[in-house]
């Protein structure tokens, strides 16, 4: 049968069994979801056979020989795939003309690309656009498998993998083992598709759909950062007071501060304000509840001490850095009063 | 099934000035380039804000960054900050320091910031005013820092590596340390604009930044002290398994964290180190423009010299725009690669 008669028959069925059911005012969701069980298999098996008929379908119009009769879905899709690409090369170049125009002089040696693909840069490829996958025949075939148990690898990866990919699992989903580990189980899931293909429990064309779509989560995934690599400009990696105040941090600090204003590397303007600051932290790090809020002031040894053996320890070793800070603090000042600063410069505009 | 193409944008840096008390030679502003910037436009504070109204609604962005130019050269930046502020978005603001004296610091109202981000170029005063282009300028961003810290305000310092003041490096982190400073960002010069006029001078090499880093790596542990490289390094260059403690960015073009830059017109840029204008935010909407061909072009481009690389599409082949910028393409490799790709070893 030709397939555009096969096409409208399906087509012309279907109408008539929604017809069927608006009359009746039947909600096929209900029936599917609830009622006994012979029912709801029937209805499952329906709609089965109805995604199966699908993925045939698309496999089918792939293999055809007459490229003019385009009744087919999948040469529509294809037409109309090839005229958007050429529509956005087409718009591309117009949207390059809207930046600045490429300058007309030649450039100095030094603007030579040093790679030396200069006549690579003098045209721009358009972009590398990846159509899409039909979901629809891809969620009938994995319908129609999902009851397989050497599937289970492929649709646990591909469900893991999509929810990275769209960003439903958060920014950073994953750490770098992590995602190693889930580009390793896409690798893998695209393997079985194969496997299944080769021993006949998936479809030539099931297996290629299932495989472009795990390849593409593969690159989506691939470019997804993992939560060692997220700094960017405005996002700089840092740690905000006062968790990061304790005295040990201001011990460090201050010898340093002492060093660059006696070396003349900070004017005494600053080193003042430095100290004003030291200062101000000192009474942070001295709150009595500050242990409660920072989780970590226990990292750099100054938390107040806890009711355990090591109480007395670690209030004699705090008790020690304190005293050392006060005593830096005031070499530090007496340096300020002593010396000969560096006045300021001009910093004006 | 969940819809791969889900898109939403977290965050926005908007250059509200072109106009800068520097003179900076590492500069990259898309306005310093050979080819002339379309426009000089900045939009005065109504339209400004009206404008930042549109974009974070559109987008949902939660995240401004305002830089420039230097943004403290616009009197009306804390009414900026204000509305920024008051409409729950959370701002940071990259700025020199020269004009941030106690009473701006006030101005700008205790907490509005998020994060102050100021160029702490060495522990040399002169080196870093030759980088910055002005005497004067180390100690006025000492003494903004120090300002800032006793304001209680968050301040990461940015360290940009050049061949001019690597070797100040560990002093610098010290300097920074003493300072007080929450964060520190060592960014490898990336030429562009006025910097890429000034390649042959700044550009430092894979060998000096490995040396670096393994201060960078060291200091960070001794000190407690977050370092980010947040401009692209290489990872066919730079193997990050050495410096655990630190923190590395990409480009994040076609990600939710992608640098989408507004200028102080209203035009949208890929990136602040761009200079291909998608279009006009006061004209068209921001998710037309960063659907357009230009945009998509600037996602899917990777160079050449990738091809074929198992972490391209991590690292998208280093920075695109300063390879567009400086070589008129977005496939050539950015000037740091491109000139040491001769030592690059692609990962396996």
């Amino acid at each position: 049968m030709p397939y555009r008669a096969y096409h409208l028959l399906m087509g012309l069925a279907g109408a008539v069994a929604v017809g069927v059911l608006l009359l009746l005012r039947a909600s096929p969701h209900g029936h599917a979801t609830t009622g006994p069980r012979w029912k709801r298999r029937l209805l499952d098996a329906g709609l089965l056979l109805l995604a199966a008929l699908g993925v045939d379908l698309g496999a089918g119009c792939r293999e055809s020989k007459d490229p003019a009769r385009s009744g087919y879905a999948y040469r529509d899709r294809e037409a109309r795939r090839q005229a958007r690409r050429e529509r956005l090369r087409a718009q591309r170049t117009v949207g390059r003309t809207a930046a600045p125009p490429p300058p007309t002089t030649p450039r100095p040696p030094a603007l030579t690309p040093p790679d030396g693909s200069a006549a690579a840069s003098a045209h721009r490829e358009p972009p590398r656009l990846e159509p899409e996958p039909d979901k629809a025949a891809i969620e009938a075939a994995a319908l129609g498998l999902r009851s397989k148990a050497p599937l289970k690898l492929i649709l646990r990866t591909h469900d893991e993998a999509t929810a990275i990919a769209s960003g439903a699992r958060g920014r950073y989903p994953f750490d770098k083992a992590g995602k190693a580990r889930v580009l390793a189980e896409l690798g893998q899931a695209q393997l079985a598709c194969d496997d299944l293909r080769r021993a006949g429990q998936l479809s030539e064309a099931g297996a290629g759909l299932m495989k472009k779509r795990l390849a593409r989560l593969h690159r989506r995934v691939s470019g997804f950062r993992h939560k060692g690599m997220r700094a960017t400009c405005y996002r700089p990696a840092h740690r905000p007071s006062p968790q990061t105040l304790s005295y040990k941090r201001l011990a460090a600090r201050l010898p340093l501060l002492e060093e660059l204003a006696a070396t003349g590397k900070l004017n005494a303007a600053v080193v003042s304000k430095v100290l004003a600051a030291v200062r101000a932290d000192v009474l942070v790090i001295e709150q009595p509840d500050r242990s409660s809020s920072s989780s970590l002031a226990g990292l750099f040894g100054d938390e107040p001490p806890k009711k355990d053996p090591e109480k007395g320890k670690e209030a004699r070793a705090r008790k020690t850095l304190a005293k050392k800070v006060r005593r830096l603090m005031a070499r530090v000042e007496r340096r300020l009063r002593r010396g000969r600063p560096r006045g300021l410069r001009g910093a004006g505009n | 099934m969940t819809d791969l193409n889900d898109r939403r944008q977290d965050s926005l840096i908007v250059e509200v000035t072109q106009r800068c008390n520097h003179d900076c030679l590492h500069c990259y502003n898309a306005w310093k380039n050979e080819v002339p910037y379309p426009t000089s436009e900045e939009l005065p504070g109504a339209e400004m804000r009206g404008l930042l109204d549109k974009v974070l609604d559109e987008t949902g962005a939660g995240h401004v960054t305002l830089t420039g130019g230097e943004p403290l050269l616009r009197p009306d930046l804390p009414d900026l900050v204000d509305h920024l502020h008051d409409r729950g978005t959370e701002v940071n603001l990259i700025t020199n320091g020269t004009l941030l004296d106690e009473a701006a610091i006030e101005r700008l109202g205790p907490h509005k910031i998020s994060v102050f981000e100021l160029p702490l170029l060495s522990c040399e005063a002169p080196i870093h005013d030759r980088l910055s282009g002005k005497e004067g300028a180390y100690d006025a961003v000492t003494l903004a820092i120090a300002d800032l810290k006793l304001a209680g305000q968050t301040v990461v310092c940015v360290f940009v590596a050049t061949a001019l003041n690597l070797h100040t490096w560990a002093e610098t982190v010290e300097l920074a340390f003493a300072l007080g400073v929450d964060g520190l960002m060592f960014n490898r010069f990336n030429p562009g604009g006025e910097g890429f006029r000034n390649l042959a001078l700044l550009q430092p090499s894979p060998a000096a930044l490995r040396e670096a880093l393994d201060v960078a790596q060291e200091r960070s542990l001794a000190y407690e002290l977050s370092i980010s490289c947040s401009i692209a390094m290489p990872p066919c260059l730079f193997d990050y398994d050495r410096w655990p403690s630190l923190t590395f960015g990409f480009c994040a073009a076609g990600k939710a964290d992608a640098y989408y830059t507004i200028d102080p017109a209203g035009n949208l840029r890929p990136c602040n180190h761009s200079m291909v204008v998608l279009g006009n935010l006061r004209e068209r909407g921001f998710w037309e423009l960063a659907d357009s061909a230009a945009m998509r072009g600037f996602v899917a481009a990777r160079p050449d010299f990738c091809e074929g690389c198992r972490v391209v599409d991590e690292c998208l082949g280093g920075c695109k725009a300063a390879a567009e910028v400086c070589y008129g393409s977005l496939r050539t490799c950015d000037p740091f690669l491109g000139t040491f790709s001769g030592q690059a070893r692609k990962p396996t």
